[in-house]
């Protein structure tokens, strides 16, 4: 297609090309231009991502229809909600007494709920509805905590801010609320947003002794949420979302905090040996390790020359972007381009480290060389790609398998490029090791892309 | 210790009483962790407040807020991009919908929304975005869409819009007005639904583009939410009967595209009704609104401004409305009825007779939109099934008569759900025992729970693959929809050595 226009005018500084300066990020959190076609979401998403799964609660959106509609899908489940579905006159004169009806009738409708949780959006903190007083004044007559999650689409950047609100809720409200005794081994796990994920690191722990308290956040009754400041140790795994609050269990209640992560081998080793120093369980640790790896290791090692070299991309949230990164470069495959939504210093940071680190290569003297130049930035890092600087960069570097979320899925595969979602499998731990490179070795070698490839010859 | 002890254990509550944690600490062979079950037992909740009409919370909502109804619509147009001018959610949550339904990638542009725009408006948001957005994709049509942030800040968009074209030309030069046309669609998300936002998209492009020219013979079809695939059977029978068409809003070939490479770039989808066409609609023969929920007002508005007649007529699902459909067309053009359309129509009558057996007295409970509601209700007498609960999660005038219509003429008794949510519906079909559900995929969760078999229409349906190629609607889609509910049958309440005939 010829363009009218060229495109140069535009500030770009979001990407990060190959470069040699290895102190240089991408400019990042910033908000989305106007007129993106962007990846982020709002602080509502974050919110409702962080708490949708706790089950004995009301969760209760003060806004219009849509907001309870789009948001009671989280994490690949449709979950219960209650919504005050505000309409003109409401808009006009004020949600107040409708939200104050909605409580109670949810009440009545729910009884053995444990807590409420209130949202507000867009319309309502626009309008100015005097939300916290009604839930106070509605505590009292309900005798039941109500929560008020203040966040409103526009607030913050992108739906980071959600998780921070989401968590700051769970800090002020609940932990802390109860007290009981914990076994000498209990750990939070903080940051775990995949069922599977956690059933698998949960059985890791267990084989060591260590017995996992409370999940950050899954469907956790309310006992383990108020009584989760008396574990010993919390880990600490999406570190994007959840530094914030294990900094703060750690200055409240003396918590301490292991930033772990359980994707790909290396780095569960790693973490599972940590966690042993800990609690003085080495032993086990390396039980643990040795048995899980012996398991997976001869189904493993035939995967391994088929992903060797292949080209990976990814896009995701953020925290877990550096761990996969490395997990892929283990796996013996080239990380071509990085996205983040919502990367802070911190995760850039990491990028950049763990894309420095080159993955051995054996007799091939190109791919050394290449290493030794790229020792700055060898791959690409982009903070909050539109979809067009995704479709240049699937065009430019023709990644093998790109690993997303469901929205870029499908735009991928329209360039012919295998997907994979982490959401939706389970990629933790040793199985999940293994698992990850069974799924990736399904993307990239799927006759389809193949054939797509080949289209033109195959019918001319 | 003096605590009770289950089999020498401790349970929960026996250490939750504990004040202090015992020096010697508690072993795991000591506590005893009780399992929990997979679901609550169920309870049936106060009866005075079921009833969604009785209440204001509202839970579970089947329906969605407007502005999604005018993105869909927008998507339908050739390259079109949708530009919300909200936050981020307002773009993030319905591409992700889209692409969870569709399995396509959907193009749709955020204002960007932040605490400053609160504040201050969306003016910067609107004139820099569009710039943006037409220096980044070069589209043809941008249709502006409103969300409740925009218009209870007050935004005015006429003004904004007028603005940015000035610089625009500025910028630009003149000619970038004529290679992009603007359509701004106000669906403030606190009234209405996704339904009526389709609605007000249908009024606002042809408001904004028609044009009066010479007549062109053409027949203009708004057909609603329906899916691509429905959207390939309209075309299909209009092609039957030789009549030449538009399709406002067309997403048969934007949200439904084959993988061909090398893609181009920017990625557009070769198909959507071209603005172009949109102009020429002011020069059709008639309009048909085949959901009359959805687009009706669009058709009303040519009727008014141009004097092209508008056919409002249920959605054609199932035999009686695909008739009424088929005739409408063969009145207004003069065209016959091919005989290949009357024999589809027999075999979808064969099929019927085939398998009357398996439907006949059949309990129903129905949920979707307005028109395909009404419509699948109508198709269910039409096999002899009895319609027991049938939601509609927007509230219709239209959607209330036609069910009243059904009501009388088979003599069926249902409990009728006009506007109402997911809650009132499942408790109505919990206690009122029915063998089937025709319904989207937000019924999914009940029909597991009540082990009766879900039969997917209508929209959303996102745990399932290919429904969106499939067509409900026509002689064809009716055969297709019948088999599915006939198989569906089968698979539930035969046993298998009943079935070797």
């Amino acid at each position: 297609m010829k363009s009218c226009i060229s495109y140069h005018n535009l500030n770009e500084t979001h990407i990060l090309t190959r470069t040699t300066n290895p102190t240089k990020l991408p400019s990042y959190q910033q908000p989305s231009a106007p007129g993106k076609i962007t990846g982020r979401s709002c602080a509502y998403f974050g919110a409702r991502w962080i708490l949708a799964p706790l089950r004995d609660a009301i969760h209760l959106v003060h806004g219009p229809i849509g907001c309870a509609y789009y948001g009671s899908t989280v994490r690949a489940k449709t979950y219960r909600l209650f919504s005050t579905a505000l309409e003109e006159k409401d808009i006009v004169f004020g949600g107040e007494k409708k939200l104050a009806k909605a409580i109670r009738e949810a009440k009545t409708i729910m009884p053995e709920a444990k807590y409420i949780f209130v949202y507000i959006t867009c319309s309502t903190a626009l309008i100015g509805d005097d939300v916290n007083s009604i839930c106070k004044s509605m505590e009292k007559e309900l005798s039941c905590p109500i929560v008020v999650v203040n966040c409103p689409g526009f607030k913050g950047q992108s739906e980071a801010v959600g998780h921070k609100i989401a968590y700051e809720c769970l800090l002020n409200r609940f932990i802390g609320q109860r007290q009981r005794c914990i076994g000498p081994y209990d750990v939070n796990i903080i940051g775990q947003y995949n069922v599977n994920e956690t059933k698998i690191i949960k059985s890791l722990l267990s084989k060591m002794g260590i017995n996992v308290h409370c999940i950050f956040t899954a469907n956790a009754p309310y006992e383990k949420i108020t009584t989760a400041h008396r574990v010993k140790l919390n880990l600490l795994i999406c570190q994007n979302s959840g530094r914030f609050f294990a900094e703060n269990m750690q200055e409240k209640y003396e918590v301490p905090y292991l930033k772990v992560s359980f994707l790909g081998i290396s780095q569960s080793m790693d973490s599972l040996r940590r966690i042993g120093q800990y609690f003085n369980l080495k032993k086990e640790a390396e039980t643990v390790i040795d048995e899980e790896y012996k398991a997976i290791k001869p189904q493993l090692a035939q995967f391994l020359p088929q992903l060797k070299g292949k080209k990976a991309a990814v896009f995701l949230g953020a925290a877990r972007v550096a761990d996969l990164i490395k997990t892929l470069q283990d796996l013996g495959m080239d990380v071509v381009f990085v996205g983040t939504r919502f990367g802070n210093t911190i995760n850039y940071r990491d990028i950049r480290q763990t894309a420095k680190i080159n993955p051995v290569r054996d007799n091939n003297k190109d791919a050394i060389r290449r290493s030794k130049i790229s020792n700055g930035a060898k791959i690409h890092i982009i903070d909050d790609p539109s979809e067009q600087n995704l479709e240049n960069l699937f065009c430019k570097l023709r990644p093998d398998v790109f690993i997303t979320g469901i929205k870029e899925q499908s735009l991928c595969h329209k360039f012919g490029i295998g997907s994979l979602l982490p959401q939706m499998g389970a990629y933790a731990g040793f199985k999940g090791s293994l698992a990850l490179a069974q799924n990736l070795y399904k993307a990239i070698y799927a006759p389809v892309w193949q054939m797509a490839n080949s289209q033109q010859k195959g019918l001319s | 210790m003096k605590h009770k002890k289950l089999n020498g254990r401790l349970t929960i509550e026996d250490i939750n009483s504990l004040s202090e944690i015992p020096t010697e600490g508690i072993s795991y062979e000591q506590m005893y962790v009780e399992k929990e079950p997979i679901s609550k037992e169920y309870t049936p909740p106060d009866e005075t407040i079921i009833s969604s009409s009785k209440r204001s919370v509202v839970i579970d909502p089947a329906r969605i807020c407007m502005p999604f109804g005018a993105m869909w619509a927008s998507v339908g147009v050739h390259k079109c991009i949708p530009f919300v001018q909200g936050a981020q959610g307002c773009t993030t949550y319905p591409r992700y919908t889209f692409a969870r339904i569709f399995r396509e990638p959907v193009s749709i542009a955020t204002a960007s929304f932040h605490e400053d725009t609160a504040i201050f408006g969306g003016r910067k948001n609107m004139i820099d975005g569009l710039r943006n957005l037409i220096c980044r994709y070069q589209p043809e049509v941008i249709s502006i869409v409103t969300v409740c942030s925009s218009e209870i800040i007050g935004d005015d968009m006429e003004g904004y819009l007028d603005e940015a074209k000035e610089k625009l030309e500025e910028e630009f030069g003149p000619t970038i007005l004529d290679k992009v046309k603007f359509v701004i669609i106000h669906t403030p998300s606190f009234t209405g639904s996704h339904v009526e936002g389709y609605d007000r998209a249908a009024k606002a492009f042809l408001q904004t583009l028609a044009k009066k020219r010479n007549p062109n013979n053409k027949v203009n079809i708004i057909p609603g939410m329906i899916t691509p695939g429905d959207i390939r059977e309209v075309k299909h029978i209009l092609r039957l009967m030789r009549i030449e068409s538009v399709v406002l809003f067309d997403i048969s070939e934007t949200l439904d595209c084959p993988l061909r490479l090398p893609q181009s770039m920017p990625y557009y989808p070769e198909g959507g009704i071209k603005s172009e066409e949109i102009v020429d609609m002011a020069n059709s023969l008639a309009t048909f609104a085949l959901s009359p929920d959805e687009g009706a007002s669009g058709a009303a508005y040519l009727e008014k401004k141009f004097k092209i007649p508008a056919i409002v007529s249920p959605l054609p699902l199932g035999v009686h409305n695909t008739d009424i459909f088929v005739k409408k067309l063969a009145e207004m053009t003069g065209k016959p009825i091919p005989d290949k359309l009357k024999n589809e129509r027999g075999i979808l009558l064969d099929a019927m007779a085939d398998t009357f057996h398996y439907t006949m007295m059949k309990r129903v409970a129905i949920l979707g939109d307005p028109d395909i509601a009404a419509a699948a209700a109508r198709f269910s007498c039409e096999l002899g099934m009895k319609p027991t609960a049938v939601l509609s999660g927007t509230k219709s005038k239209t959607f209330a008569e036609e069910i009243k219509a059904i009501v009388k003429e088979y003599n069926v008794n249902p409990v009728i759900f006009n506007g109402g949510d997911m809650f009132e519906w499942e408790e109505c079909i919990k206690k009122e025992k029915v063998d089937l559900i025709l319904g989207n995929s937000k019924a999914a969760n009940i029909s597991k729970e009540i082990e009766v078999p879900l039969i997917r229409i209508g929209f959303p349906i996102y745990d399932r693959v290919g429904y969106q190629r499939r067509a409900n609607i026509g002689y064809r889609g009716g055969e297709y929809l019948l088999n599915l509910i006939v198989n569906t049958i089968l698979d539930s309440k035969y046993p298998d050595d009943r079935l070797h005939q």
